[in-house]
């Protein structure tokens, strides 16, 4: 088998030591959990509205996983390259909302069209539109692969692209099918709910069934990858012609990859559809939600299932703490702009001081005790990484502060804005350095 | 030998046997012919619509010709980049925007459009410098993936970027407001959005072509597309060509978001937004071509333009009563796109790659049929100028 | 000594292919590396030329040691390389692909020194403006009659013998001490070998020290004044073009049987 040239899955059997890489995943989303639910308290949030963030939290981050697990299947095992998750997730969602939401005909205001209506008002069960999600996904992954998977990666790249900004053009102006720019309302949810906590009983709900779907899936996926099927993909996605030339049809192997990538990202927009209750052609479907889940997939080690599933909770997490951040930084800034803003002198001069203290104490750096501590800290590059990263850190700090002083309120938007720009200086930093992920003690070459 | 090559006397005849060989030959001929049926056909079939139709189809050619040109300018640049770095670069229309925001910057404080242009051509041209030391120059040899996800990076920092500083408001170029001129009724043309638009255009395309064609660094970069490796071995600075074909890309990228700017208005998402239509261009010419980008583009800000009078057509309730019908017309690309993508990948002025000797579709069919093996796949992109 | 490879270990990646493999190119003589399919004769050239970075062994060429040297500082120093394939610019016209031959001595008209810097140091010869390229092309081209009518043409629409001499004459641009050829005749009518051959044998004569890779041996080994047979990455055999070609040894596992 072609395939052996380059190991398989990580063997879990043969790490013995403690993963510190997911262990400090683990811890960062907690903390990023944690200081979410610190953002609420400190806005005056009741408990109630808390918890229901925190659950609306994990169920986006289960969204997003499952997108994560279609993309590893397309990109990390198979090697081909999906620039329109968001399209496949934006059919899955409107299948599901078309499919099972009841009849919900035009509304004409005095004479003014209001909502055009859409297609469906079938009623269906959930798990029969969860289907059809992922079917109609499926076919579509199948419909635009048939022309792109034969070339090269940047023709499928750009063809998946190109196929999500039409689906979008589509779900804004085919009215009649889509609700247009309003999109669909009235997605039942799995339990009906009538007390005052219904919020909160619906976000645990949709855990629920969501951790169940995706261990499902994880347990699906690890088990495919092992068998002879995985391993024809990852022998396609390391050499093709290699494959080819053992009599395999990778043509037939890569549709089918890249098919059932699909389906879980249609399955993950169906998920979506439910969570929110309604779909309409917003941004939960802009091509960021592609380069998300690059980042998730990339963070977690292109062709580890459970990897990208991690770096699912902690990417989502971090795109949902800055939209906590942002209600509640603004007025902090505001409150304490004279505090922070002598914070942020004092510690640049102790940093400084601190740094310029260690440069010189390095060179004369005994070779004993402490000396020696710190001199491993110094080769393996903490002190010149920490201090760019710090002073990245400080220099953001100033740019708030002034923001907030020659614009009052703009800081919430540039932090959902420099949300954005943090996922793009991630992409660029892991694929230059880690290429294989951070959260992986197992090297391996992307492609 | 070649000392001496200089003080070599030869004689006259001798002298014009030689330089005989530089006469046009049969191949120039052919491809003169080849544009001017293009060009007939293109004139006869607007020509043929607007006797039926009315002026109006003139109308919305010369709008397509106005969105083509710029179209072009950007096709060129992103060629030019994808066949030396052979990589397709997201961030492109970002630097488009980032262009326009620029010369914005400039001429609200004061300096004219044209300085801010000229300005910011200069700027990208050093921002592509320094995309490629700090960012691409990492990433090669590592195939196309790497790449584009980086380049997707330095777009959504870019974008994002400008949101944050600039906000999201729409912005327009302090140009003095002036009427369209009318040709004939009912067909007319605006000096700055149109006619100047189109003299840039062309502009850009001619010097595009005298770079590529007559000069030394043209030739080169054009070797190296090519081959990248050969040009390693033939002496070629192949470091320098990169980076003249980064100037050569970002300030393209920078004077069509420019264009892009002064006939729309200034987003910070206005380069995202046509980077497909670029990418279609792109592939439709056959990526890695400039030449080919040329034709692409015409094509698509054409058919883009012109697919408005059908769609509107299409809205009416006795024909199909299509909601939004114009809406579509930025799709109409990606049909095409599509189109190239499933029967001539490699674009309809690209190279017939040599293995595809049989008609590329019927050898497709076959092969999903589970026929024999032919040498199709991942070969196109390579024929394509990619490596 | 011209050139010499001594001891030479490389490879792609973490995959060794050369295990010590030496050899050496006397002034104006032609030699030739046969061995089987994968015995690493292409990789032998290109760890020579620059394109592979020896993890072991030195190269020289005259005195100076140019392991690792960039190959565009070899041209410059006066070594040229025809690839075994894809060794034309197929959208460059003929013409262009000479032009492209003699880059590295082209003086820009602008004051920009495109493709100078210190080259100058490192080569006794003399610059050339465009017109004298054009010329040297003109001249080059001379060489090679069936080319002279096709100078505009893509290089990519010619048939496969017309390219390998497109490819031959911009390696001749700049009059090499050393030229290093792979597989000239690879792909070629056996009519069209000969022809190629004549012209090997012709450039040699100039004064251009040859050494060619070469699947059709015997061919080869008689035009040649020495031979070097590898296996597998390592030396085999080695003797003046003669001796290998009646050597009882190589020819019944290389020449095909009968020697
Ligand atoms: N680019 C490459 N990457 C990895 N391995 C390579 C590469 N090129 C060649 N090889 C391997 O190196 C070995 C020697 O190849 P090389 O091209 O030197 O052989 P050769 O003697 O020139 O053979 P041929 O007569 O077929 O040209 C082969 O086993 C081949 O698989
Ligand atoms: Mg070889």
């Amino acid at each position: 088998m072609a395939s052996t040239s380059s190991g398989g899955i990580p063997n879990q059997a043969a790490g013995r030591k403690l993963p510190w890489s997911e262990v400090i995943a683990f811890v960062a989303i907690a903390v990023i959990v944690l200081a979410g639910v610190l953002a609420g308290v400190l806005a005056g949030a009741s408990p109630q509205g808390i918890l229901t963030n925190v659950g609306f939290y994990a169920s986006i981050a289960i969204i997003f996983a499952v997108l994560a697990l279609g993309f590893n299947l397309q990109w990390g095992y198979t090697g081909l390259f999906n620039a329109g998750i968001a399209g496949f997730y934006l059919i899955g969602a409107y299948t599901m909302a078309i499919a099972i939401t009841a009849p919900s005909p035009p509304i004409v205001i005095g004479g003014i069209p209001v909502y055009p209506g859409h297609l469906g008002g079938y009623s269906l069960p959930l798990a029969v539109g969860a289907i059809l999600a992922m079917l109609a996904a499926g076919g579509a992954a199948v419909i635009i692969a048939l022309p792109a998977l034969r070339l090269r990666a940047d023709y499928l790249a750009i063809a998946t692209l190109a196929f999500a900004s039409i689906l979008q053009i589509l779900a804004n102006n085919l009215q009649s099918v889509t609700g247009g720019a309003i999109g669909i309302t009235g997605i039942p949810k799995p339990i009906t709910f009538v007390s005052a906590n219904a919020p909160f009983l619906n976000a645990i709900t949709i855990v629920g069934i969501g951790s169940a779907i995706l261990l499902l899936f994880l347990l699906l996926l690890q088990f495919m990858a092992e068998s002879p099927w995985g391993r024809v993909l990852r022998a396609v996605r390391e050499d093709e012609e290699a494959t080819m030339a053992l009599g395999k049809n990778t043509f037939n192997y890569k549709l089918q990859a890249f098919a059932l990538g699909g389906a879980l990202m249609g399955l993950a927009g169906a998920l979506f559809a439910v969570t929110l209750g309604y779909v309409s052609p917003s941004s939960s479907f802009a091509p960021a939600v592609t380069f998300s889940v690059w980042v998730m997939v990339i963070v977690g080690g292109s062709g580890n299932n459970r990897g990208v599933i991690v770096g699912a909770f902690l990417i989502y997490g971090l795109e949902w703490l800055s939209v906590q951040l942002k209600d509640y930084v603004p007025i902090a800034l505001a409150a304490g702009l004279p505090t922070i803003r002598l914070l942020l002198i004092v510690v640049g001069l102790i940093a400084v001081i601190a740094a310029g203290v260690f440069v010189l104490f390095s060179r004369y750096m005994p070779t004993r005790g402490w000396g020696r501590v710190l001199r491993k800290i110094q080769e393996r590059g903490w002190v010149r990484n920490g201090t760019i990263g710090a002073f990245a850190l400080y220099g953001l700090g100033w740019v708030f502060v002034f923001l907030e002083q020659y614009k009052p309120g703009a800081i919430g938007d540039t932090i959902f804005y420099t949300r954005l720009m943090f996922i793009g200086v991630l992409l660029i930093i892991l694929i230059i350095y880690r290429p294989e992920g951070i959260l992986r003690e197992h090297k391996r070459v992307l492609r | 030998m070649a000392q001496d090559s200089g003080s070599q006397t030869s004689s006259p005849d001798r002298a014009r046997s030689r330089w005989a060989a530089l006469r046009p030959t049969a191949r120039l001929r052919r491809q003169l012919v080849q544009a001017s049926i293009f060009a007939l056909i293109l004139v006869a079939v607007i020509g043929g619509l607007s006797f039926v139709f009315g002026i109006i189809v003139l109308q919305y050619a010369m709008g397509g010709l106005v969105v083509s040109s710029i179209v072009i300018v950007a096709a060129i640049g992103l060629t030019v980049l994808y066949g030396i770095r052979g990589f397709a670069n997201f961030a492109y229309g970002d630097l488009m925007t980032l262009g326009a925001y620029i010369s914005l910057l400039l001429s609200v404080n004061g300096l004219s459009l044209v300085w801010g242009a000229i300005v910011s051509f200069f700027v990208l041209a050093v921002v592509g410098i320094l995309l490629e030391v700090v960012i691409f120059s990492r990433l090669e040899g590592r195939g196309p993936v790497p790449p584009i996800v980086a380049s997707v990076g330095v777009g959504l920092i870019i974008q994002n970027g400008i949101r944050s500083i600039a906000g999201t408001a729409e912005w327009l170029y302090p140009v003095p407001a002036s009427q369209d001129i009318v040709i004939v009724p009912g067909l007319g043309i605006h000096p700055v959005r149109g006619i100047l638009t189109l003299v840039i255009g062309v502009t850009f395309v001619l010097s595009a072509h005298i770079l590529l064609k007559y000069t030394n660094l043209g030739k080169a970069m054009r070797a190296t597309a090519d081959n990248l490796e050969l040009a390693k071995a033939t002496g070629i600075d192949t470091k320098r060509v990169t980076y003249a074909a980064w100037v050569v890309s970002c300030s393209f990228a920078s004077t069509a978001g420019v264009l892009l700017g002064l006939g729309t208005a200034i987003t910070p998402t206005m380069g995202f937004d046509v980077i497909l239509l670029i990418f279609a261009a792109v592939i439709v010419g056959g990526i890695g071509s400039p030449y080919g980008a040329m034709l692409g583009g015409l094509l698509v800000g054409l058919s883009q333009e012109m697919s408005v009078p059908f769609l509107v057509w299409l809205e009416r309730p006795d024909v199909i009563g299509l909601q939004f019908g114009s809406a579509y017309k930025v799709a109409i690309p990606f049909i095409i796109l599509i189109i190239v993508l499933i029967f001539r990948p490699w674009g309809i002025a690209g190279r017939r790659p040599a293995f595809a000797r049989r008609s590329y579709f019927i050898e497709r069919v076959t092969r999903a049929l589970g026929g024999e093996r032919g040498a199709i796949d991942a070969s196109v992109g390579e024929a394509n100028g990619g490596r | 000594m011209l050139l010499q490879a001594e001891n030479l270990r490389s490879g792609y990646g973490e995959m060794e292919i050369l295990h010590g493999v030496s050899m050496t190119l006397d002034q104006g003589e032609m030699v030739v590396l046969i061995g089987p399919n994968g015995a690493g004769k292409s990789t032998l050239i290109k760890t020579i030329f620059g394109l592979l970075r020896p993890t072991e062994g030195r190269v020289r060429f005259r005195d100076t040691d140019i392991t690792g040297y960039h190959p565009r500082d070899l041209v410059i120093m006066g070594l040229g390389y025809v690839p075994q394939t894809n060794n034309t610019f197929p959208t460059l016209s003929v013409l262009e692909n000479l032009e492209m031959g003699a880059i590295t001595r082209r003086i820009s008209p602008l004051p920009l020194h495109w493709n100078r810097g210190s080259d100058q140091r490192r080569t006794q010869s003399r610059m050339m403006k465009d017109a004298e390229i054009r010329e040297r092309a003109m001249e080059t081209v001379e060489m090679f009659p069936n080319l002279q009518p096709k100078l505009r043409e893509h290089a990519g629409s010619l048939s496969g013998g017309e390219q390998q001499m497109v490819a031959l004459a911009k390696s001749m641009m700049l009059d090499p001490e050393v030229l290093l050829i792979d597989e000239p005749s690879a792909g070629l009518a056996p009519k069209l070998v000969d022809t190629v051959f004549s012209k090997i044998v012709e450039i040699n004569e100039s004064g251009t020290g040859i050494v060619m890779v070469e699947q059709n041996a015997k061919k080869a080994l008689a035009i040649a004044d020495r031979g070097y047979v590898l296996e597998t990455g390592r030396n085999r055999f080695a003797g003046t073009g003669e001796w290998l070609l009646h050597n009882a040894d190589v020819g019944r596992l290389y020449l095909g049987g009968q020697a």
